[in-house]
């Protein structure tokens, strides 16, 4: 009927395969389950081609049809498995590159870092010498608000000389206008007391003179009494 | 050295381009005027002497970061050593596919084989009937 090769190749071509789900299963399946269910064995071995052949001629068909099915079924579980296989692989590649790159990351974050600490340092320098100017300028400051506030109290104190002065020179002018009038008074009072004293001795005087007069009136009696 | 190679040499050092990145990326060198050679001479010195200084910072780091340093190689050496023996699976994995390949090929052949005896003995048997 055929050649061998031709046999083979004939009913190579007549495999079909099917439910791919159980093909690409990744747990263990028994071989005459994956014949049976993932190709068209069962259809090949009783088409009306094969039960057409005689007994032994038809035996040897369904032996090929077996192989063949079973051949392909291996080989298409085979190339699953290398599909998953180069999927695993490139995943590899993918994190061996994911790595590199983390550890690129890392490097550049070190980088920063070591930066990042020099500036650390020389900040700290900068602020230790700052702070002894800082401290310098705050002594100076305090000495200068010091400086300001004797300056200002001196300032007080010369304004209330001032006015002091003021007011002493105002009183000085005073008391002069009033010294004048004083003396004045005074010199009035002399004036009186001393015309006072002198009615005074008048008086005296005339009460001397009166009481003369009197004396000199009673001898003068007496006088003209005796004469009588 | 001459300017171009100083110029590369700088540009492979600090990880630029151009002159206007190595500006933005170096406060250093901003008072630099690039159109001298000592300009370059000076940004390589600076350069090579901040690589130096980090190299050995990395290697001898301050001691806040010393364990964390150190878990970094040590997790990146065991993530090499895990990621050799997934590689050495996979190469297994494929070898295995391959000698699959093959048996299933053989498997087609061998059948043929198989085949071819049986009708042998067939023609043979047959033949001695016929005798």
């Amino acid at each position: 009927m055929y050649d061998d090769k031709a046999l083979f190749d004939y009913w190579h071509d007549r495999v079909e395969l099917r439910n791919w789900d159980l093909m690409a299963s990744p747990d263990h399946v028994q071989t005459h389950i994956l014949r049976h269910e993932c190709t068209n064995y069962d259809e090949l071995r009783k088409s009306s081609a094969v039960r057409q052949l005689d007994g032994l001629e038809r035996s040897r068909v369904i032996t090929v049809i077996k192989y063949q099915c079973t051949a392909r079924v291996l080989q298409n579980r085979a190339r699953q498995l290398r599909e998953r296989v180069d999927q695993i692989e490139h995943t590899y590649y993918e994190q061996e590159q994911q790595k590199s790159k983390l550890l690129n990351i890392i490097r550049a974050l070190q980088e920063k870092l070591f930066g990042k600490d020099n500036q650390i340092d020389t900040l700290k320098k900068q602020i230790s010498v700052l702070k002894v100017e800082n401290e310098a300028l705050r002594t100076d400051a305090e000495n200068g608000r010091a400086e300001a506030e004797l300056r200002e109290s001196l300032e007080r104190l010369q304004k209330e000389y001032e006015k002091v002065q003021k007011r002493r020179q105002e009183l000085v002018q005073n008391n002069k206008s009033l010294g004048g009038r004083v003396a004045h008074t005074k010199r009035f009072r002399k004036e009186r007391d001393e015309a006072r004293d002198i009615v005074e001795q008048q008086k005296q005087q005339i009460d001397i003179l009166k009481k003369e007069n009197q004396y000199l009136q009673q001898e003068n009696e007496k006088l003209q009494q005796a004469l009588k | 050295m001459k300017l171009k190679e100083l110029r590369s040499k700088v540009y492979e050092l600090a990880k630029v381009d151009n002159t206007k990145q190595l500006k933005a990326k170096y406060t250093d060198f901003k008072h630099l005027d690039m159109r001298f050679k000592v300009s370059w001479k000076t940004a390589l010195q600076t350069l090579e002497k901040q690589g130096n200084d980090f190299k050995n910072w990395l290697e001898n780091p301050p001691e806040e970061y010393k364990e964390m340093f150190s878990e970094i190689q040590e997790v990146s050496k065991k993530y090499d050593q895990s990621a050799s023996k997934t590689k050495h699976l996979i190469q297994n994995l494929q070898s295995i596919t391959d000698s699959l390949d093959e048996t299933a090929a053989e498997l087609q052949g061998e059948a043929a084989q198989l085949d071819k005896q049986n009708k042998l003995a067939r023609e043979v048997n047959e033949q001695a009937k016929l005798n």
